[in-house]
């Protein structure tokens, strides 16, 4: 006879997001169904794209004091503020927790390397003398989380997970995975991404990856709407605090939602396209609801990875009919991006909190901007608005470059 | 060439933007690393002997050599000391 599973919930939220600081902003413009885009200013010379979602309120110096913000890039500034805020939402700023039983897992996606031309600068001039000593320490991807656990004193298991634009799922995913499996009965884990810099924008332009559509910058993400060309830049984090259930029922804590399933798949097609009859992203929306003990038909809200790119729109889409049967047809699907914009690392953490609120509130929140539907995208997009429903089990979609494919799947817990 | 004054002022500053402290709260006695807790001190660690490093070589102008150990210098004075000793060009 086996032991039942160790149960894992979410009993803190943390963000920083163009919305502004702090995870009630975040749901508040997203349940409004507000556009946090805007027209791009970050100095950005030639590049085709005009719209982006960008952090405008958030002051290093006066969030984290004047040290940290020197020596620390803007993605470990936002990850370390949004684990702050979720480490005190969850009252374990003043509860006594054991740090060697927390575990901080952090989603990003391209580290320092936006900022590189920045930290090559004296290296140019003058080779490694010339440099900044704290240039490998500031820009390794993993320093966000390193900075989560020195100041949280978080001295459980830590891991960075590097998965583009499914890193923050991924790294809630394997957080819930840790306490599942008794190594750590917390997890601070979210994703953090900066990179809207030149550079870094330049990029993804190269790849034509980006909207460079005519049109005002909050219209420009357009998810599931057949004039969509390409994702909206956007930068951030989230950070969630997971907890083994009863640890969190000991202490009392508020819960927000339980982290009922996970799954990880990959396409092993293509590293910039989705396998476009969405086989494998099906596989892994169906491990997710077994993992759950969910069936299909259970599944009230999508909160979808909903990016408005001309491909992954489409392969989301057969994707969830796959997995979803002729459910799909009935359920919520939305994307929080065309509200927001894609922050690559992030987005998965950024959406999780999203998703946590609207179990707990009963709000869908829409998908904006659709206005032509692409015929090939036929599902409920909850485009006319936020809709109010009483919400069970929510299931959220992350499909990165090169296939990677992450999925969770939350569950209202109480009345 | 600065003077003697100009260069505590300086180092002074630098290391107070360092720790993030009022200038007033460091001393030319004041101790950088902390040892063994017995006495008061910056509580200096090695990121921030880098920044000093960094500092110091664009304020004044110095080469500060990969062989100097700052956690062998134990006060504020024994930097201003190898600061004077080094400068030749005002900043």
């Amino acid at each position: 006879m086996t032991a039942p599973r160790r149960r894992v919930v979410v009993t803190g939220l943390g963000a920083v997001t163009p919305f502004g600081v702090g995870a009630a902003a975040l749901w508040r413009g997203v349940r409004e169904g507000r556009s946090a885009v805007t027209a791009l200013d970050r100095g950005a010379c030639d590049l085709p794209c005009r719209a982006a979602g960008q952090v405008r309120d958030f002051d290093p110096c006066q969030m984290l004091g004047r040290v940290e913000a020197r020596r620390l890039l803007p993605f470990s500034q936002f990850a370390l503020a949004s684990a702050r805020e979720a480490w005190e939402h969850a009252g374990l700023a003043h509860d006594a927790v054991d740090g060697r039983r927390v575990a901080t897992v952090v989603g990003n996606g391209s580290g320092g390397f936006p900022c590189g031309p920045a930290l090559v600068d004296g290296w140019r001039a003058r080779g490694w003398r010339g440099m900044d000593p704290l240039t490998l320490v500031k820009a390794l991807p993993d320093v966000a989380a390193q900075q989560v656990s020195i100041a949280l004193g978080l001295g459980g298991p830590i891991l960075t997970c590097t998965a583009s634009c499914a890193s923050g799922t991924m790294a809630i995913g394997q957080a819930t995975e840790m306490i599942r499996a008794g190594r750590a009965d917390v997890a601070l884990a979210g994703g953090t991404e900066a990179w809207l810099t030149p550079y870094g924008l330049s990029t993804f332009a190269a790849l034509r990856a980006l909207s460079t559509r005519d049109c005002p910058p909050e219209e420009a993400s357009c998810p599931f709407d057949r004039r969509r060309d390409g994702f909206v830049p956007t930068e951030g984090a989230a950070m969630l605090v997971l907890e083994e259930r009863e640890h969190a029922q000991r202490r009392r804590a508020p819960v927000l939602a339980e982290v009922a399933g996970v799954a990880s798949t990959s396409d092993a097609h293509n590293q910039l396209a989705p396998r476009p009859d969405g086989t494998a992203a099906a596989r892994c929306i169906a491990l997710a609801l077994e993992d759950a003990g969910v069936a299909a038909a259970e599944v009230d809200y999508v909160n979808a990875h909903g990016t408005s790119t001309p491909l992954n729109d489409v392969a989301e889409t057969r994707a969830l009919k796959l997995a979803l049967g002729c459910h799909a047809s009935r359920v919520a699907v939305s994307s929080v991006k065309s509200m927001l914009g894609h922050a690559l690392g992030a987005a998965g953490a950024i959406e999780s909190v999203v998703t946590v609120m609207a179990l707990r509130d009963g709000v869908i929140p829409p998908t904006i901007n659709l206005r032509e539907p692409d015929p090939a995208c036929d599902l409920d997009y909850v485009a006319e608005g936020p809709r109010a429903a009483p919400l069970r089990v929510a299931l959220k979609n992350s499909f990165a470059l090169g296939g990677q494919n992450a999925c969770l799947v939350y569950r209202r817990v109480g009345g | 060439m600065l003077e003697a004054t100009d260069v505590r002022r300086q180092v002074t500053a630098i290391i107070a933007e360092i720790k993030d402290l009022d200038a007033a709260a460091v001393a030319e006695d004041t101790r950088l690393f902390s040892q063994d807790g017995t006495q008061a001190s910056l509580d200096f660690d090695s990121l921030d002997a880098f920044e000093l490093a960094m500092a110091l070589e664009e304020c004044f102008a110095i080469v500060v050599t990969e062989e100097v150990d700052f956690q062998a210098f134990k006060t504020v004075r024994d930097v201003v000391e190898y600061v004077a000793a080094r400068q030749t060009v005002a900043p």
